[in-house]
């Protein structure tokens, strides 16, 4: 049955049946109302990796140990009265391209140099990973991605298979795979993606919960493996807009390690939330929902999703969004470009210990010539500018994150995905684009809804998805299968 | 006369210096046409002959 239920909620309080907040919201009130601490938090949600991760394949490693240490300091900074906002002694994980001095990064690849975020002196974080243990954060492990954040699941090589927990026989989505599945699942209540094509989005849909990537340029990236330079982003993945707005709050921000890095003052997302619409104008792309290739229920949960918006005071307009195409193209072939200067001489000496997925799409970029790749280059001016004037005249441009839900694990199949997920145009202009939940399809399975805004706003984008889940409660839908491996 | 996909395919990957096995080579020659007609697709959009590319050099580090 298609979900479209639009239930008046509120995220502050929000818990699952046994007691676990869903969101870093819910667990930050608890934290500070002395219900709860960030010990038991932490033991808590250990406790379900233990149960659940050997079916989901969420994690690459655990840091038990390092994760109670920095979650008793929490609790004993948040007793002396030392609050570092709503993230202090939250669990979190990190997707395995990004340093962490807690262990080895893999990339979930046998080709990656184990010296990678090894220095003299030990392992060291990645800035952002530095940025949300300074806000508190705990960091309960390395979670699973598709190889070097490309490729698809590749049981041959020996990393675990991410599962879906809406249903275990479909794919979470990738690239960020293992923070999709372990923020649906309740194995950490946050964690970072990243997105070169649609990797936080698209496991963001397909797992039912939000996922930002921010304008390119927001967080610095220094410290984690690259695949598309100019296309990469890395980003929050939550339960609630809210959420990923407390988390953008503390990873954005310049810093001169990351080239692309952009100084621009980062305004506070949290405050910015106003819960409504009202005044917003909000360009609505419904082209894709008539390809023979659109799940039905998806097509009937966008223009639900359409009619909440309006609910929520937003002025409406349906628009085309122009070089679609074209823009597909820089992108997902022009990252691969990118992607190969720093792979080819690993494809020289290591073929086959890259995943048949992975060194696919790798070597594919063999084929474009340098006059393609520029050509690309302008291609992407051209569409920025077009993206430029249309935000002119709208606040917000809204379409599906895809037009299919999570397709079965056993039968992924990379071109027959081609023109299903609408995530990459946003990866050639460089605006922000999140995916929030709009409900199931008639398998059971999460779809989303894809807002873009203008470069460094953020805020307005976090705005309209925080209203919509004032006014909706899929973002906040438990598993039906994660709560069977519960019980 | 054209270079076949298989032509091309063969001397890129020999450029890039990747040596692929033969059913692999198979699936590149055979995305080939589609893949190459979505690059020149790239040079019909209309723009200014002299249209500058969105990355732009900078000399400082």
């Amino acid at each position: 049955m298609t979900t479209t239920a639009t239930t008046p909620t509120t995220a502050d309080t929000s818990a699952a049946p046994d007691g676990l907040p869903l969101t870093i919201s819910a667990a930050a009130a608890a934290l500070r109302d002395g219900s709860l601490t960030s010990v038991a938090l932490t033991q808590a949600v250990q406790a379900r990796a233990d149960k659940l991760d050997s079916a989901l394949g969420t994690f690459i490693g655990r840091y038990n140990e390092t994760a109670l240490a920095a979650a008793a300091k929490a609790d004993e900074e948040l007793a002396a009265g030392v609050d570092k906002g709503l993230l202090h002694g939250i669990p979190l994980g990190i997707k395995d391209i990004i340093a962490t001095s807690d262990g080895p990064s893999t990339a979930q690849s046998l080709v990656l140099r184990p010296e990678f975020g090894q220095f003299e002196d030990g392992r060291h974080d990645a800035l952002v990973v530095s940025r949300l243990r300074a806000a508190g954060g705990i960091i309960t492990g390395k979670v699973t991605t598709s190889e070097y954040a490309c490729g698809m699941p590749d049981e041959s090589k020996g990393f675990p298979t991410p599962h879906n927990p809406f249903g275990l026989d479909y794919w979470t989505g990738g690239s960020s795979a293992g923070t999709g599945s372990g923020v649906a699942a309740g194995l950490f209540l946050g964690g970072l993606g990243t997105d070169t094509g649609g990797s936080i989005r698209i496991p963001a849909s397909w797992c039912g919960i939000s996922g930002m990537m921010q304008t390119f340029g927001r967080v610095p990236k220094s410290g984690c493996v690259p695949l598309g330079f100019s296309y990469d982003h890395i980003g929050p993945m939550t339960r609630s807009a809210r959420d990923a707005a407390a988390m953008l709050a503390v990873l954005a921000g310049h810093d001169e390690s990351d080239a692309t890095s952009v100084d621009v003052p980062v305004p506070d997302y949290v405050a910015a939330l106003t819960g409504t619409m009202e005044g917003l104008k909000v360009a609505v792309d419904l082209t894709s929902l008539s390809s023979p290739k659109c799940d039905p229920a998806i097509a009937e949960l966008t223009l639900a999703a359409i009619e909440v918006f309006k609910q929520a005071g937003a002025e409406v307009t349906e628009i085309t969004l122009p070089f679609f195409a074209e823009l597909d193209t820089t992108a997902m072939t022009g990252l691969f470009a990118e992607a190969l200067a720093y792979h080819q001489t690993d494809l020289q000496k290591r073929f086959l210990d890259y995943g048949r997925n992975t060194r696919k799409m790798l070597t594919s970029a063999a084929m474009i010539t340098a006059a393609d790749y520029v050509q690309m280059q302008r291609v992407r001016r051209v569409g920025v500018k077009a993206v430029t004037e249309l935000f002119g005249q709208y606040d917000l441009i809204v379409n599906p994150t895809g037009i299919i839900a999570a397709p079965p694990n056993g039968a992924l199949d990379y071109e027959g995905l081609a023109g299903t997920i609408l995530t990459s145009y946003w990866n050639a202009t460089g605006n922000p684009a999140m995916s929030i939940p709009m409900g199931q399809n008639a398998l059971g399975l999460p779809a989303g809804l894809q807002i873009a805004g203008k470069p460094f706003d953020e805020a307005t984008v976090f705005q309209a998805a925080d209203a919509f889940q004032l006014l909706t409660d899929h973002h906040l839908a438990e598993a039906p299968t994660v709560l069977e491996m519960l019980a | 006369m054209s270079p076949t996909a298989e032509e091309t395919v063969t001397v890129m990957l020999a450029a890039a210096g990747i040596t692929v096995p033969d059913d692999e080579k198979a699936e590149f020659v055979a995305a080939y046409p589609a893949f190459r007609a979505s690059l020149d697709a790239l040079y019909a959009v209309p723009m200014s002959h002299e249209e500058e590319p969105q990355l732009i050099f900078s000399p400082f580090v």
